[in-house]
């Protein structure tokens, strides 16, 4: 070939791509960043992979990529379940390549391959990082900390209203056996996708500016299978999530290891229907106690009764010994008095050998009482006699 | 009764845990069993109308907020 005939476009692109093709026959592994990522009607997927600089952010290397439809339909479906999340942009990923060089349409890295598990290392190490951050600001746990309302009555439901979930939530708590009266009210928002974050923030804004209306947030989502869920891992959410000052409970319906959202959250169930089953219980454990205390009460007012009637009983028992000892005492009295009368008795003075003269019936005390021929009676101890005196 | 109104269920059920206390613990005597009693009764029956009726403020209150809240 003579070296100073010009090459066309064509043939310098083909000696590049068999250029390409010889020195790098193999198929790679690499491990990049997905900036891009766009499905065809025909069911290919192009991509654009980056890799920044770990410490400034900034791109240090960027390369287009095919994933051809007959691979796509196979991988896809198998990193979403693997990872439990939708193959999008911002993702890290590990693909197997082969390098491409196209005449036309350039450099390209065809994808054959894909390894989840390092994207699920990446989202897991990511997570990790947002705990400890939370951790860090002592705002982990706030929410947990907050007291759950004695009645979870006014209930502020975060959701989708098209969800089903939503309808399963408001049926229960409708629907409850005991006949619970609870008050809901809907603030929308999307519940899969990229506006989550944004969505449920803005609704927790609503809540917030009237408090006092509501005793509980609950955030839910039905259809257990969607598998999208790093839309609830995000450190924005979990973070107004946990400081928010009322309890959440979290029921977005999904069967992996708990979601950022659900471990801030104060409380977290799987479904809609269990939150609402929550809600029934925690009003059900009201009602039996206050059937509890109903029934103390009685038990105490008998038992009250009860020992009122033992208390006049041990009166009624002690009336009778009460009685006889206070006439036992009134009787030593009276013969206390009976000795000291008999002691100061006339009769006991005439046993002594004196006498007591009486005339007319009266005591004669002087001789001067006494007439010549007057009757006069002596009395003695042991009877008396009748005299008449001769000599004044 | 309109104070009964103020009353929140917190309250009524502290005041009904107290009530217990009383009866359970003090000599309290007869007479103020009945009032006691009373004041019970009427606890109870204002704690179960909260789980289970319909309060029609919280439903004005709720009806009036949705009304303004903005629609997305």
């Amino acid at each position: 070939m003579n070296s100073n005939e010009p090459l066309t476009l064509y043939a310098l692109n083909n000696m590049v791509r068999c250029t390409l093709n010889d020195a790098m026959p193999s198929r790679y592994w690499v491990t990049g960043e997905l900036s891009e990522v766009r499905e065809t009607t025909a069911g290919h997927c192009y991509i654009e992979l980056v890799q920044r600089n770990e410490a400034t952010g900034e791109l240090v290397a960027k390369a287009r990529g095919t994933i051809w439809a007959r691979t796509y339909a196979l991988l896809r479906p198998y990193f979403v379940e693997e990872t439990g999340q939708n193959f999008v942009a911002g993702l890290k990923i590990l693909v197997q390549v082969s390098v491409d060089f196209h005449e036309l349409y350039g450099f390209a890295l065809d994808v054959c391959d894909i390894e989840p598990a390092f994207t699920v290392g990446d989202m897991e190490r990511r997570r990790r990082q947002i705990i400890k951050r939370l951790e860090d600001e002592g705002v982990i746990g706030l929410n947990k900390e907050l007291p759950f309302p004695m009645l979870p009555q006014r209930v502020a439901v975060i959701s989708s209203p098209t969800a089903a979930g939503y309808d399963d939530f408001c049926d229960q708590l409708a629907a409850n056996a005991y006949g619970f009266v609870f008050y809901t009210h809907l603030f929308p928002s999307p519940m899969q996708g990229a506006k989550v974050e944004e969505g449920i923030i803005a609704a927790l804004g609503s809540i917030a500016r009237n408090l006092d209306l509501w005793d509980v947030v609950v955030i839910i989502r039905g259809g257990g299978a969607t598998s999208d869920l790093s839309c609830f891992d995000t450190y924005d959410l979990a973070n107004n999530c946990a400081q928010f000052p009322l309890p959440i409970i979290t029921g977005i319906g999904h069967h992996r290891d708990d979601t950022l959202l659900d471990i801030v959250a104060h409380t977290r169930v799987k479904t809609p229907t269990a939150a609402a089953e929550l809600l029934v219980h925690a009003m059900a454990a009201q009602a039996a106690y206050i059937e509890t205390m109903r029934r103390d009460i009685a038990d105490a007012v008998r038992n009250a009764i009860a020992a009122s009637g033992r208390h006049l009983h041990t009166l009624m028992q002690r009336l009778p010994v009460a009685t006889a000892l206070l006439m036992q005492r009134h009787s030593h009295r009276l013969d206390l008095w009976k000795q000291q009368v008999e002691a100061a008795s006339p009769k006991r003075i005439l046993a002594m050998g004196y006498s007591i003269t009486t005339c007319n019936g009266k005591v004669v005390r002087s001789v001067k009482e006494i007439r010549q021929d007057a009757t006069i009676v002596t009395h003695l101890a042991d009877g008396e006699f009748t005299s008449r005196v001769y000599d004044e | 009764m309109e104070n009964k109104k103020e009353l929140s269920y917190g309250e009524a059920i502290a005041q009904l845990e107290e009530i217990i206390v009383r009866i359970q613990e003090s000599n309290t005597d007869i007479d103020s069993l009945t009032s006691l009693l009373a004041r019970a009764q009427e606890l109870i029956t204002f704690c179960r109308g909260r789980l289970t009726e319909v309060d029609e403020n919280i439903k004005a209150l709720l009806d009036e907020f949705s009304y303004e809240a903005p629609q997305h």
